[in-house]
């Protein structure tokens, strides 16, 4: 039986997210998103986010997996 | 049609049959399916299939060793799927391995300098974007030799670093699990010591995403990247 479990499940937290995604996103991958940045809860940007990480040959040479390429934008949690 | 979506991989086991679940070789990969033509908006490449990625890993490791697959590892078949694995056979077999005992930990370093700097004026703001570029500069010149002294420290197994624009570094750490304090301990030292001005954070502990063997290149080359 696995031992108890204590990993980070709370990923809701910027920082956290930003660590998440650090470790989790591999070449060739877009994460398509919104971001908001505020300050003392008073909003003051609101940008549309396309990170695409990785270079063109190595997304094309992923195979046989494939990377995503979004076709429209989607909603940010 | 639909593609596979890759979670991650565990051992064989006997319920291979279960949905989701993939006979590979010694291996059981866990899948998802995506329907093609699907409108089902929450399985594209946004942040919240990220965070659904991550509590299906979650999910999977409640059942014991497992080897999360980064986030948008897409198959068009189950064949694809095999062979994909069957050729990374001698990675994921050392790190099933390693699942057992180890967990993976993010330390983040941060330019005090940068975080400190007013940024009211524009000179302001330039003094300390330029103090932050030759904080990180000399910070990446030491990168391995944090690397170097965590392996020595015992506890650590691995570490991979990332440059993060604005000067900040990020490490991930392959810790040994009956060795969280002392490796962590070690890891603040060194940090400190050879990473001065700079503010650490850690957070974890977190499903071995950087040691799974089933990323593109950089379990084979993990040196610091600028």
């Amino acid at each position: 039986m696995p031992e108890k479990l204590d990993y980070v499940d709370d990923i809701d937290e910027s920082e956290t997210l930003v660590d998440l995604l650090d470790r989790v996103l591999d070449v060739g991958v877009v994460i398509v998103g919104d971001l908001r940045i505020s300050v003392a809860n008073v909003e003051l940007l609101y940008l549309g986010l396309k990170l695409v990480l990785g270079s063109v040959d190595k997304i094309a040479g992923l195979s046989p997996a494939r990377a995503i390429l979004p076709e429209t934008r989607g909603p940010l949690a | 049609m639909s593609r596979l979506r890759l979670i991650g991989v565990a051992r064989r086991c006997a319920d291979e049959g279960e949905a989701g679940r993939l006979a590979c070789g010694t291996f059981t990969a866990w899948v998802a399916r995506d329907e093609e033509g699907s409108s089902r908006d929450e399985e594209g490449p946004n942040l919240d299939a990220v965070k659904r990625h991550h509590r299906l890993v979650l999910g999977a490791l409640a059942e014991g060793a497992f080897l999360p697959a980064p986030f948008g590892r897409i198959y068009e078949s189950e064949a694809e799927v095999r062979q994909d694995l069957l050729q990374r056979d001698s990675r994921l077999a050392p790190a099933l391995d390693r699942a057992e005992t180890h967990e993976e930990w993010s330390l983040r370093c941060k330019p005090q300098a940068a975080a400190m700097q007013p940024a009211s004026t524009g000179r302001a703001y330039l003094l300390g974007r330029q103090q932050a570029k030759r904080d990180i500069a000399e910070a990446l010149t030491q990168a391995n030799a944090f690397r170097a002294a965590l392996t020595e420290s015992g506890g650590v197994t691995d570490c991979l670093a990332l440059h993060r624009d604005g000067g900040e570094l990020m490490f991930s750490l392959l810790v040994r699990r009956d060795a969280r304090r002392h490796s962590l301990d070690a890891a603040e030292a060194a940090a400190f010591r050879l990473f001065p001005g700079f503010t650490t954070r850690f957070s974890g502990p977190w499903p071995l995403y950087s040691f799974s063997g089933l990323k593109a290149d950089r379990d084979e080359t993990p040196e610091a990247r600028p």
